[in-house]
């Protein structure tokens, strides 16, 4: 039976993580260097998702959105769930996770976010503290901590969105 | 040709026209079998016929066309094997005629009389023109989308796309693009949605360029290429190009990246210096720590009996103390607005600080300091009616205090200082006067500088409170200076935004 393909689209600040958790997922990679991306790239990886079988994710990994550049919402258009990501070490990328949600949940309405505070290897430096993110729980967010530096938390990560998209 | 030429130049005519023509034949019944045939029919790709057996399954560009029944005789012309062959279809009694002609060199004729034309047009226009891509005429506009690289694909009617000329290694590297036909949502992903903005973008024949944005794709040598689509109407076809983004692009990534770091970069000094400054402000504050115990000690030696020398000590020691508490304090205070200074000032206009009120109660305040040191303090607006400005009451009861107190240190013994409030429409100005010395005009441009020395040998404390002022000032969007005064003396000003204009 062929798989059923599902596109994601990872969003969120530049310099969170995106890039380098797709890396990391699919090729097994990590790399210090911080190289921007401009547009759009995108990679596939299969999952197995319990009692449904295998899932062909499609991510969409889209620039980070910032003064210099704004996202293309048409970029959002099929998607069957997103990856949220923020950096732990910056705070002000929380908000900006936050506003991405809202232009998810209106540009494909029905489909669930997943947040990823990503950086968790650098802890002790966060600015996004437990009680922010359990105030995040309380607003309905499904969220977890991840580190594409030490692959902590990423499968996981990947295979929750999986999930989610095929309830 | 029948009547009035002559039977030899007209076979020399019909021996030319079969030279250059290659005319061949297929009769067929009336039930589109085959009877008859002749000619070169080779030449357009009929191989072997068999009699009796329907024509259209042995020819099968003839499929449907067979038997021709009552219609009147017509042509078409058609492409086959490589050759342009005009297909004459005749009823002649029982027998239906299909006689075939080849019309390559004619339809060549045609092809570079019109792409003469497109290129005359072209020229006419600066480019501008709307030179359709006819079947014909595309030749040369295919050539320039290779040569610049880019991969053409015309739509068709039906929603398929075929490939403009030649193209390019990039893209047959990328794309299945065997026998002229691409499938875009095939290809990528990326483009598949992409046509979903393109087709409605072809269908009204919007006049500009619908860009998709730049995407990356891997490439099979492990690397990757940066590319971009661009959907055109024309007149008469749509286009979808997919270009691959160059130099430009590489040029405006590099800069988006470094514009990206420099702002990482800010942003990690900003916070490191954070912590510097948390670290140098929990050590500052511990050094009020002894002095406070040592005060404690000083009060309880003043309360013994001691000879007026030691006395003397004890007070001396005291006042010390203090000032070195007041320091400390100074510098705590600077620390506080300038990690404020990091974040945004929000201002509440409900909690407006009335700056005649705070004016009064930091003079009142200060006047047993002025009547210890023989030194007047006057203040003229103790019955003005409230004035409410941008700000915040406790750093600005702070910023009132460093500069009455700055004042009284410079003034003589005997000398008076005044304080004022003026309201003009875009602001309110308090001035804090002293008959000192006068400051002088270059130190007045630095002294508001962090770390400033001070005027003359009474630099005092640690040079940060009128540093505090105007970090403080400057934040909630007002100005302040000082200046000598015409009669002598030291003029220090401020002014604020009243909170409702
Ligand atoms: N320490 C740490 N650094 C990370 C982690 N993930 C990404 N980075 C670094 O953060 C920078 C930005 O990563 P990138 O994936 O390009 O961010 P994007 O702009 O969101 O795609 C790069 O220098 C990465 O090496 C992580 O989990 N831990
Ligand atoms: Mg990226």
């Amino acid at each position: 039976m062929a798989a059923t393909q599902k596109k994601i689209c990872m969003l969120g600040a530049f310099a969170v993580g995106k890039t380098s958790l797709v890396q990391r997922f699919v090729d097994g990679l990590f790399s210090e260097k911080y190289l921007t991306t401009v547009g759009v790239k995108i990679d596939r990886k299969v999952v197995a998702v319990e009692a449904r079988g295998d899932v062909n994710l499609i991510l969409w990994d889209l620039q980070g959105e910032d003064d210099f550049n704004n996202l293309r919402a048409t970029y959002l258009r099929g998607a069957s769930g997103h990856l949220i990501v923020a950096d732990g070490t910056r705070g002000a990328t929380l908000e900006t996770a936050i506003r991405l949600r809202d232009l998810a949940a209106e540009m494909t309405p029905g489909a669930p976010c997943l947040l990823v505070v990503n950086k968790s290897d650098l802890r002790s430096s966060w600015e996004i503290d437990d009680k922010q993110l359990s105030a995040l729980s309380e607003d309905g967010w499904c969220w977890l901590t991840t580190s594409a530096l030490n692959a902590e938390g990423v499968e996981a990560a990947f295979e929750k969105i999986a999930a989610m998209v095929t309830q | 040709m029948r009547d009035n030429v002559p039977e030899t130049v007209a076979s020399a005519l019909a021996r030319a026209v079969i030279r250059s023509r290659r005319p061949a034949f297929v009769t067929s019944d009336s039930d589109g079998n085959a009877l008859r045939w002749g000619g070169s029919l080779r030449a357009y790709g009929i191989g072997e016929l068999s009699s009796g057996l329907a024509v259209a399954d042995q020819i099968p560009f003839l499929t449907g066309l067979l038997p021709l029944a009552d219609t009147p005789a017509e042509w078409f012309r058609m492409q086959t094997e490589g050759v342009f062959a005009d297909v004459h279809l005749v009823p002649h009694g029982a027998e239906d005629w299909i006689i075939l002609l080849d019309s390559t060199r004619e339809v060549r004729g045609e092809a570079s009389v019109q792409q003469l034309r497109n290129e005359l047009q072209l020229a006419r226009n600066g480019g501008e023109s709307d030179a359709s891509p006819a079947p014909a005429a595309a030749s040369s506009v295919a050539e320039l989308y290779s040569v610049l690289g880019i991969l053409a694909l015309a739509r068709r009617p039906d929603g398929s796309f075929s490939v403009v000329g030649t193209p390019p290694d990039w893209a047959l590297a990328l794309f299945p693009l065997a026998d002229g036909v691409a499938n875009p949502s095939e290809m990528s992903p990326f483009l598949e949605n992409f046509l979903i903005d393109a087709d409605p973008h072809w269908h009204e024949r919007r006049p500009d360029r619908l860009r998709s944005g730049p995407w990356r794709e891997d490439t099979p040598d492990g690397d990757f290429i940066d590319l971009e689509a661009t959907a055109i109407a024309l007149p008469r076809g749509s286009l979808l190009l997919v270009e691959r983004l160059g130099a430009r692009h590489r040029d405006a990534t590099e800069t988006l990246q470094k514009a990206r770091e420099a702002r990482l970069g800010h942003y990690e000094l900003l916070r490191d210096l954070e912590h510097k400054e948390v670290l140098l402000h929990t050590i500052v504050h511990d050094l009020s720590g002894p002095a406070t115990a040592m005060q404690g000690f000083l009060q309880l030696v003043e309360d013994v009996e001691l000879p007026p020398q030691l006395r003397k000590l004890s007070t001396t020691a005291m006042r010390q103390s203090i000032r070195q508490q007041e320091m400390v304090g100074e510098i705590l205070d600077v620390f506080a607005a300038e990690r404020r200074d990091l974040s945004d000032f929000r201002f509440d206009a409900g909690g407006a600080p009335d700056l005649v009120g705070c004016v009064r109660e930091a003079v009142e305040s200060m006047v047993p300091v002025f009547g210890k040191r023989g030194v007047g303090l006057r203040c003229d607006v103790l019955d003005q009616a409230a004035l409410r400005v941008v700000g915040e009451k406790s750093r600005l009861d702070r910023v009132l205090f460093n500069l009455i107190e700055n004042a009284l240190r410079y003034s003589p013994r005997g000398s008076t200082v005044s304080v004022g409030v003026e309201s003009a429409r875009d602001w309110v100005t308090v001035c804090v006067e002293d008959q000192g010395e006068g400051i002088d005009p270059d130190l007045a441009k630095t002294i508001f500088e962090k770390l400033s020395q001070g005027r003359g040998d009474k630099k005092g404390k640690a040079g940060l409170g009128l540093y505090f002022c105007r970090i403080t000032i400057e934040r909630w969007g007002g100005e302040l200076g000082c200046e000598p005064m015409s009669g002598g003396g030291t003029r220090f000003w401020f002014r604020l935004r009243p909170s409702d204009p």
